[in-house]
């Protein structure tokens, strides 16, 4: 059990932090939209952005956590995952 | 909070809340709701992750399948009528409901639990088709996949919730990137609807780690026979 914990701990901190600053900035987006509305549009947009990068940072730590068993297909996988991720959301900024 | 006690993205429940109480139109809801998927996996898969229930492996597979049905589906919901999925969907609930009802309990853990290249194969197919479908509803695909992954390829429900809660947030992410391209995420609602859920998926993924495999079988088919109502009873009106 410990050493499953152990693997998967980069992710819990990921995870973790994302969860602090989240929930801090969509507090805020919240407080904000009873002030102003389009500022509070513009920080839910910025926000979804946020989420996209580190879902995509996410799949990024599972390839690394891969690579660094020797799991070559699982972690090709998992890079294969960032591509795609990376992909859809370069075309939002881009297009 | 219910999401992340039974291991699931939450629009199936986010959905019809928007729709039914808040009066948003099911077009507005389904992108808004796959933002809410995406935290609600950060938030929830970690309670699942401390605790061992889930198998990366699978993740990294599944995902990947699911996230390419995901975009599909995205796509596919402009041109596929909403009650044609709809229908579909209440079928598959329906049937999978009674299935994991007359289902035996198996429980192992991630550590003892291995699972076959074979059922790797069929995982990922049922994922890509479990993809397209969340993707045209705009629903993580928890609902059918944990089930599927339970009476398929045999992975103890726990183990199946914790490794769905974590994926869900991938495949989210690909259909809300896409209905972001696409500027059809309400974004006055987006802030609000995150700060519950955030809150609500903490606590449900932290007693979901301490759930009896029985009560969520029970739980399980009980939600998938309301959703299949709550999602079919209009299109099969209409039908007559």
């Amino acid at each position: 059990m410990k050493q499953i914990i152990e693997r998967v701990d980069s992710i819990i901190k990921l995870q973790r932090l994302s969860w602090y600053f989240f929930f801090a900035y969509f507090v805020v987006a919240t407080v904000v939209s009873f002030i102003d509305n389009s500022i509070a549009d513009k920080m839910a947009y910025a926000g979804i952005i946020a989420l996209l990068v580190v879902t995509f940072l996410k799949a990024l730590v599972m390839g690394l956590v891969f690579q660094r068993e020797d799991k070559r297909f699982f972690s090709f996988m998992s890079y294969a995952l960032t591509v795609v991720l990376l992909a859809t959301i370069l075309l939002k900024l881009w297009i | 909070m219910i999401a992340g006690y039974l291991g699931l993205g939450g629009g199936i429940i986010i959905v019809p809340i928007l729709t039914l109480a808040a009066g948003v139109s099911f077009k507005t809801a389904v992108p808004v709701s796959a933002v809410a998927i995406i935290v609600n996996s950060f938030t929830a898969s970690n309670e699942y992750l401390k605790k061992g229930m889930v198998q990366l492996e699978l993740v990294s597979v599944l995902a990947i399948s699911m996230v390419c049905g995901n975009i599909s589906g995205a796509f596919l919901s402009e041109y596929i009528p909403t009650d044609f999925t709809k229908i579909l969907f209440t079928g598959l609930l329906l049937y999978t409901s009674v299935s994991l009802v007359k289902s035996k309990s198996n429980s192992h853990d991630a550590e003892s639990h291995k699972t076959s290249t074979k059922n790797y194969i069929i995982a990922s197919v049922v994922a890509f088709f479990t993809g397209i479908i969340a993707g045209l509803l705009g629903v993580g695909g928890g609902v059918i996949l944990i089930p599927m992954m339970y009476l398929i390829i045999g992975l103890p429900l726990s183990i199946a919730r914790g490794t769905t809660t974590l994926m869900v947030g991938f495949a989210a992410a690909a259909s809300a990137a896409v209905y972001f391209m696409n500027d059809r995420i309400d974004l006055t609602i987006v802030a609000p609807l995150i700060v519950g859920i955030i809150i609500g998926g903490k606590i449900g993924g932290y007693l979901g780690t301490k759930a009896k495999p029985k009560t969520v079988k029970i739980l399980f088919a009980l939600l998938m026979l309301y959703t299949a109502i709550m999602i079919g009873k209009d299109p099969i009106r209409n039908l007559f």
